[in-house]
Parts: C-alpha cells; structure tokens; sequence
C-alpha cells in the first residue's frame, strides 16, 4: 500500500486508540484495574525515556535514578517551599534533566558498556543518597505526600482523575518525543546509533546529540516521577533501585526496542498486568513471570510488535531499514 | 589500629575478596567470550553452596567431594540454561539481560519452594584458627583464601595453557577470525558459559561453612560483584581480579571505621575511579565509537 | 480438613506478605492453619450468626509497588474490610492511603511507627516490637546486674536505626552506657571487621536491636565470639535457635539472653500448646514455624467478639477508645496508648513476655514479665499514660 494510504490507516488506529483509553474509565469501574492502568502509564514513560536514549545508540541502566530525582524534588517542592503540584511538575522534570546534564558531561564521553555501568553507578549513588540524608526521610521515605491541587472542578481524590491526568501526560510527551524523532534531532540520533563514525563526518557533533538525548531522557523520567510522587502519596528509596532500572529495559525489550513510542507501552502493559493476573498463584507467581518472561525473549526477540510482521501482516517491512538494527553498533563490532 | 586488629581485618578483607574475584571472574569470562551480562550469575552461587550443604550434611560426604559435585550440578545446570534459553539469543545483549532476569526469578523463588524456608549453616570442615599473638586469624578464612587461590591458578592454566582457553580467548577477541581458525564457537560459548557459573557455583560452596546458606544470598551478592565489575573493568580478567580485592579490602576496613557509612564510601570511590578511568581500572578508557 | 459447618457465612480478609522471604511464606503457612483451624471449630459468633474466615494471601517480595497493588487488589476488587498482619514497611505506608479512607481494619505485624501515627483510624499496630524493650531491660538488670556497657549491632535501615535509637534512651534509662551502635548494610553476612571493633570497645554486654532472627543473627554471634568477646548478650526478639545455632555454635550464643514464646516452653500453657499440636498435625514438624507475626490474627477475631460487629467503623472506634486484650501463642496482649507519640488513642500492642537464656547448649527460661509491669515499665521508659 501506498505511504499515504499507510500513514492514514496507522493515524486512524492511533485515534481508535486513544478514544478506547480515553473511555476506558466509563467501562472499568474496579479502581483496583484503573490503578493498574495508571502504573503501567508511568511505566511507559519510563520506557519511553529509555528509548528515547536507545534511539541515539546508548543504553543506560539508570532511568529509576532519574525518576527518583523527579519524585523527591517534586514532594519537597509541595510539602517544604509550599508550591502547587502545576509548577512542581515541570520542575521536577527540570531538575532531572539538571542533575543529567551535569553527569551526562562526564559520561556521555563514553558510550557502549561504560555508559551503561556509569548510568547504573549513578543510579546506586542516588539510592544510597536518598537514604543517608535523614532531612529526605532517609530509608524510610517520604509520606503523605499531598495529591495535586484542584484545577477548577477537577479534585483529584478518585483515580480516574489521576487517570486521565497520566494519560495527558504521555499525550503530550508522545507528542513531543514523536516531533524530536521526526525532526532534525531524531535524524542526527537515528544516525548516530547506526554508523556513529559516518555521522561523524557528516558533521554531526555525537557528543552533543547524545548529551541531549539523555538530558530529554531524564526529563521525561523526572516527570513520571512528579506524578508517581503524588499519586503514590508516600516515597522511599527502595523504590527506585537498579532492579527497577532493568524492569524498565524489559518493557522497552518486550514490546520492541525498535518501536520507541508503541513498545513500550505492549511492553510495560505485559509487565505490569501479567504478574497481577498471576497472583493467584500465589508463591509460584514468579517462577511462571520469568518462564513466560524468556519464552517471550526467546520466541519474539523483536518484541511483541515484531509479531503481525513475523506472521506475514505486511508486504514490507513496517520499519524503514535504519530503525530496524535490533542492537547499537558499538555492542555489535565483534560479532 | 593494632597488629592485630590489622591482620584480622587483612585476612578477612582477603576471604571476601577471594570470593568475589572468583565471582566476578566467572562474570567477566561469561561477559568476555559468549557476550551476555548473567543476572542470574548469583543464583549459580547460591546452587552451589546449597548443593555443597546438602552433599555434606544429609549423604555425609567429605566437603572436598561435595564441591566437586556442586562444581558438577552447576555446570550441568547451566548447560541447560544456556542451550535453551541463552544460546538463541546470544546476540542481543539487552534480550540475554531480560533472559537472565526471568531465570533469575524462577531459580529464586524454586529455591525457596524447594529448599524450604529454613536458612541453613554448615559446620566448616576446617574448625579452629591459629594464634598469632592475642589474636587468632580463623582457619576457615584462611582456608578459603588458599581454595580460592588454587581454583583461580587453575582457571589461569586453563586459560593460558590449555588449548581450550586459547580458543576461548581467541572467540573473546574477535569471534569471526576465530571461527574461521576452525573454532567451533558455539561450543565455546557453551563451555565458557559452564565454566562461568561453575566458578560463581563453586564459590558458593567453598564460602558456605563460613556464612550462612540461605536463597536470597546470591541477590545480594550480586550488587557487590557489580561493583567489583566496575573497579576493575569489564574487559579483562585481571580487572576481575582486581576488583575483587579492592571490594573485599575496602568492605573490611570500611566497615571497621565507618560501619554503616563503608557503603557510601564504596560507592564515592567507584565513582571517582569511573570519572577518571570509565572503563574501570583495567577497562578501557573509552567505549567503542 | 473437615469442611466447615453448612450455616456459616464466609467474611474475607486478607493478609499481604513477603513470600520472596522464608517469614513470610513460614507465616502464610501458619495464618493458613489457623484459619482452617478456626472454621473447623465453628468460626465467631457474632450477633447470632455464625461467621467462618476466608483468608486472602497476596505476594508484596518486600516491594512498595507490589505492596500497593496487593492492596488496591484486595479492597477494591475482592472487597475486603479487613487486612491482617502486614509485615513489610514499605507495604504498609503504600497501603495507608487506600485502607484508611476505604475504612478498612488494619492490624499490622509490621515495626514501623507510622502504624501508630495518630492520624490513623483503622490502622493498629499488632506487633509488640516497639514496646519490646523495656521489659527486655527489666530481664537484663535481673540477669546481668553488674553491667554497666553496652555495644550495638544493628541494620542500617529504617527498622535497625530506629529501633537503636530507641534502646539506647531505654539502655541509659536503665543505667547502661552505650558505647557505640555499629551498623551493617541491611543483607551483610560479613561481620568480622565489626565484631572486631565491638570487641576494641570491650562491652559487658553485645545488643542487637532490629536484627533479623535467622543466620544472619547467628552470623553475628559467630563473629564476635571468634574476636574474643566473651561477655553478655540480649536480645529483644526470638531467634530461631535451629537457623542461630546452625552458624554460631553454642559456645558463641551462651549467655545469651532473648524472648522465649510460650511455645517453646517445656509444658506450653493451652493456646501454645493447641497451636502447636495443630501446626504438627498439619506440616509435620515445628522446626520451620513462625509466630511472630501472627498477634494479629487472634487480635481480629477478638475484635470482632468485643465489638460484636463486623463493621470497621464500629470495631475501629470501639476498640480505640476502649482498647483490647486478648491471648496469642506467646501470652496475653493488650493495646495501649502511645502519648509520647502524640497518639491517645488505643494503637499499639504490649504483651506479657518470657525470657530465656543460653546456657551449655540449652535454652533455660529465666523469668517472666507480666503484663502490667511489661505497661508499666513502658510508661516509665517513653512517658504518659498507656492505659
């Protein structure tokens, strides 16, 4: 089929979308279900700014530390200076994207396994400090952190409010994230990922692309954060440990790391429903998480979305060529 | 400080060392020649100091031979492992992360089930300690020390000497040349990926009459080893070496200064050493580009 | 199991536990058995009607997020009014914005002190860890009269500082200086460099506040006895002898004393002895039991009696202004009050306890303290009125 023709069915599979999940509250009533809708919305923020990183060929493994600082600014920002979760919000994502630049300085230098062992020491760092320092709650944490202050009639007291709230959130961050992908910023990145020394002579200046791709990324968790701060009311730095950081890559992996807005949203749907459904098997419940977990990896190693294509859905391949490398060049050279 | 005090927490920062070299190196050596980041890597640990207990406390065998068997389940195990699960996606660094995280979760949690809730000791075959002026350096540590020696000479044999480590360095350094030497690669991944977890395995069971055997012990193992990992580099051996007795020194004395602070401490020194040196202190200095 | 009697009606309630941890599966089992126990035996009467337990486990592997979905699954989509000892911190603070504006009961086995924060209504702390210590010191002046010093071992997590902190103001209260409190990241099994700096300090007596009661605290013994201490040892807790014993040694342990349940008692007094017979019969062996955790269960039913009701608000209010008593394995309990932490109203538990010392390999009871001394000596430490 013709781009044109492509491009109108995927914007009007895109809209069916959206609508369903905008009605979705009308149709589920357990708030236990809607919760879990909410924290598979934070979880795909959190994946998407590990995509958004995977994107220009980096892979960190440090998003929990990122989302940590966007939680703690933005419940110190309402509970001590007393501002109103509106500015906390964006706030929080700017000191996330602060705290990134500063650090991004140094390592950024440094892409391929040091950039994702240095991503994983900061993330440890930021646990380990959240915990000493008792004036942020030290190991026990953060509580009755106060949920956002009404905008007109909208009190924000039942889910669906925090529901729709999230969902806005990952609008305007796909929105913006899908701009950066399809301007000259997601080119430069899609190049650097690809054959970083090609970009380079194109004069691309690597450096500074991927310093932006990971103070955006940061950005994009310190949000999620602001929100998962005042939705969860209570935070400690458990919370936010490397194990989490893995989590998030596995929801980008299982959806499909070359699908940098959709994947991770199959992705963390499939991580955050699937151990729910299996809590009736009570102590088994992980053993069968991580069976069907590697039977995933193993039968569709390019995620979930890889599936309408293995099974012969589309004449050409949904991707165009330079999305389609499933592993960052500098990880491939000795294979 | 002491002599005493001094050569208690020397011997002692050396056991833990030893046992997160022979981690670590199990780890880097996985990492080095097949390419995937085990995070299951510390429940082969903890397998092997279960197996270790069980063949010395319920079939009453010398711990020696317990070893041996734990050294063998384990590697057995990770055959399996690998041949159904990692050897299919072995390409895909990111795919083997979330792999080894889904294993990690089944062995966990089989473990607990199977083993049982209680947390188990065992009595150490080598009781008793030698006096050194008022104070007495325990058998035991020094026993694991001398083990850990021995196992990590023989991996150096193994891998310089032998023929079969020669085709694993060779697979580490560039897998198409080697292929093309007539290397069986994925024969090596195999046996590389064997002798990785049978090290962490048989760490496990030579540390398991010192501590304490329990399911969540290779958990947390793991976040120390990951720090070893990082001192000393992913690239080399050495680094692993290296790395484990910088964390082994550093947790000892630490703890004896600091107490609950030797954390913070670690983690300020890694990440000082990775500001100067990214790629560890044997890594490499910069990432590919 | 027999099944239970025909005109009994079944009430829901539910219990969130770490089951990545062998308390939290070693508990499930015995909350199991018990319930099973109880609905055999006819349930409660309450109001004329006879009402038998449907208990609802979930998984929180130590976890806030777990713990809040748990949570969120059990009030919202298996309805249930009332939510059983919950160990884990992070679980229990994730859980209190949803049990307490949804009215659940909540009676918590879980240490942390936002249980007894006085903006709760439902929530009431089951535990007697946070009431554990001055009856300990009460034992200690009788055992070990003549010290005079004491070190800490403790986690370096919210639990272990917290409760150092408290034992030392207890320890000093009662005459003991403490010369350090030593923490150790929350999962180290390495204590040697510490026991080595303890032993430095030459204490009478070695403490462990907020330790955990397997291998990890027989691990602690080992190392501090192969550094040359050779004075007393307290504890607060029970340990499980078997796990402690498995790594120590006896030598490490003697002297020691700790909290000794009923249980454990050569002839345990009836409900010891009915839910030890029970458990055996059912698993075959008491060495994997755990009773730790459970002062909840028997605390819900005696709730539920007193009241008369099974509505939250009803119980909830009555019982907070009016307190509880009732019986466990390990001996009467009662709630009390916690002004010194602004909490007037009846939120925390106190219970009669048994004390035990080490001796040549063995586990000698060494004297008892009653329930009102146990307040008593509590009012005295923290201060106010707790009755």
């Amino acid at each position: 089929m013709s781009n044109q023709k492509r491009r109108t069915k995927i914007t009007t599979a895109l809209f069916l979308l959206g609508s369903i999940l905008a009605l979705l509250p009308l149709i589920i009533k357990s708030p236990y279900q809607i919760h879990l809708l909410i924290m598979t919305g934070i979880n795909v923020m959190l994946a998407i700014s590990f995509s958004i990183l995977f994107s220009a060929g980096l892979i960190t493994m440090g998003p929990a530390g990122f989302w940590a600082i966007g939680a703690y600014s933005s419940a110190l920002l309402v509970m001590k200076a007393g501002l109103s979760f509106w500015l906390s919000l964006p706030l929080a994502g700017i000191s996330a994207g602060l705290v990134a630049l500063i650090v991004g300085l140094v390592i950024v230098r440094n892409p391929g396994v040091a950039f994702i062992v240095q991503t994983m020491v900061i993330n440890m760092i930021i646990v380990q400090i959240l915990g000493q320092l008792e004036f942020l709650g030290g190991w026990a944490g953060i509580l009755g952190i106060p949920n956002p202050n009404s905008i007109g009639p909208i009190r924000f007291v039942s889910k669906t409010s925090y529901y729709y709230l999230i969902l806005f959130l990952l609008l305007v961050t796909t929105a913006g994230i899908y701009g950066a992908y399809s301007s000259r910023v997601g080119r430069a990145w899609r190049a650097i990922k690809l054959t970083p020394h090609l970009a380079e002579t194109l004069g691309i200046d690597l450096y500074r692309y991927r310093l932006l791709a990971f103070v955006i990324s940061s950005c994009v968790a310190g949000i999620a954060g602001s929100f998962y701060a005042h939705y969860f009311r209570s935070l400690e730095p458990g919370m936010f440990s490397v194990f989490k950081s893995i989590y998030v890559q596995i929801y980008s992996i299982l959806g499909g790391l070359n699908f940098y807005l959709i994947g991770p949203v199959l992705g963390s749907l499939i991580m955050t429903f699937v151990p729910e459904f299996l809590r009736v098997s009570k102590e088994i419940e992980p053993i069968m998480t991580g069976g069907i977990l590697i039977a995933l990896v193993i039968f569709l190693p390019g995620g979930i979305l890889s599936l309408p294509e293995r099974l012969g859905f589309f004449s050409r391949p949904l991707l165009s060529r330079s999305r389609q490398t499933g592993v960052p060049p500098s990880e491939q050279g000795d294979h | 400080m002491t002599v005493a005090v001094f050569a208690q927490l020397l011997v002692n920062g050396l056991a833990i060392g030893m046992v997160y070299v022979m981690v670590a190196s199990g780890l880097i050596l996985v990492l080095g020649v097949v390419r995937i980041f085990n995070f299951a890597h510390g429940e082969f640990y903890m397998l092997g100091a279960y197996t270790t207990f069980f063949m010395c406390q319920v079939f009453h065998l010398n711990f020696f031979i317990s070893l041996a068997i734990a050294i063998s389940i384990v590697a057995l195990l990770a055959v399996i492992s690998y041949t159904f699960v990692f050897h299919y996606i072995r390409s895909d660094i990111l795919l083997c992360t979330a792999a080894s995280i889904g294993l990690s979760m089944m062995i966990l949690r089989g473990s607990l089930l199977s083993f049982g809730t209680e947390e188990r000791g065992l009595p150490s075959p080598f009781p008793g300690g030698i006096k050194l002026g008022e104070v007495t350096l325990p058998s035991e540590k020094l026993a694991v020390i001398l083990l850990c020696f021995f196992v990590m000479s023989g991996l150096y044999v193994l891998l310089m000497k032998t023929k079969l480590g020669k085709a694993m360095r060779a697979v580490r350094l560039d897998t198409e040349a080697a292929s093309l030497q007539g290397i069986n690669t994925n024969r090596i991944y195999l046996i590389a990926f064997a002798v990785g977890c049978a090290l962490a395995g048989l760490a496990g069971g030579i540390i398991a009459p010192v501590y304490s055997i329990t399911s969540n012990m290779g958990h947390a193992l793991l976040l120390n080893c990951f720090m070893a990992l990082i001192v000393g580099g992913l690239e080399s051996m050495l680094g692993g070496v290296l790395g484990g007795f910088v964390i082994g020194i550093i947790l000892s004395f630490g703890a004896y200064f600091l107490g609950g602070f030797s954390e913070i401490i670690l983690f300020g020194i890694i990440g000082i050493i990775l500001v100067f040196k990214p790629g560890g202190l044997f890594g490499e200095a910069v990432g590919h580009e | 199991m027999a099944q239970p009697p025909k005109d009994m009606k079944m009430v829901k309630v539910g219990s969130i536990l770490p089951l990545n941890f062998g308390m939290g599966v070693d508990t499930k089992n015995m909350l199991e058995m018990l319930v099973a126990k109880f609905n055999e035996e006819g349930g409660v009467a309450v109001k004329g009607q006879k009402y038998g337990i449907e208990l609802i486990v979930y998984d929180d592997k130590w976890k806030a997020e777990e713990g809040r979905a748990a949570t969120e699954r059990l009030v919202y989509q298996d309805k249930v009014k009332f939510i059983i000892s919950t160990i884990a911190s992070p679980t229990i603070v994730a859980g209190l914005s949803i049990t307490e504006p949804e009215k659940v009961l909540n009676l918590c086995s879980g240490t942390t002190l936002k249980i007894v924060d006085p903006n709760n209504r439902f929530t009431f702390g089951t535990s007697t860890t946070r009431t554990s210590l001055p009856p300990l010191w009460l034992m200690v002046k009788k055992v070990y009269p003549n010290a005079k010093t004491a070190v800490f071992f403790a986690p370096n997590d919210e639990g272990g500082r917290t409760r150092a902190a408290e034992e030392k103001q207890i320890a000093e209260a009662f005459g003991v200086k403490v010369l350090d409190t030593l923490f150790y990241p929350r999962d180290a099994v390495d204590f040697s460099s510490l026991a080595v700096k303890a032993k430095s300090l030459n204490p009478d007596l070695m403490d462990y506040p907020g330790a955990d009661t397997g291998t990890q605290f027989g691990l602690q013994f080992k190392a501090i006895y192969a550094a040359g201490f050779r004075g007393g040892h307290i504890s607060a807790i029970n340990p499980k002898m078997a796990e402690v014993t498995a790594v120590a040694g006896n030598e490490a342990l003697e002297g020691l004393v700790a909290k000794l349940p009923d249980t454990e008692l050569p002839d345990p007094p009836p409900l010891a002895k009915a839910v030890k017979e029970a458990y055996i019969k059912k698993y075959g062996k008491w060495s994997d039991a755990s009773i730790a955790w459970i002062p909840a269960w028997f605390a819900l039913i005696a709730a539920m009696k007193k009241a008369d009701s099974l509505d939250t608000e009803t119980i909830a209010d009555l019982i907070a202004t009016k307190g509880l008593q009732w019986q466990r394995p390990d001996g009467a309990t009662m709630l009390v009050r916690r002004p010194d932490l602004k909490n007037n109203r009846y939120c925390d538990s106190c219970a009669e306890a048994g004390y035990s010392q080490f001796k040549n390999g063995k586990v000698v009871p060494v004297g008892r303290v009653a329930l009102n001394d146990v307040v008593s000596a509590c009012e005295k430490v923290f201060g106010g009125s707790w009755r």
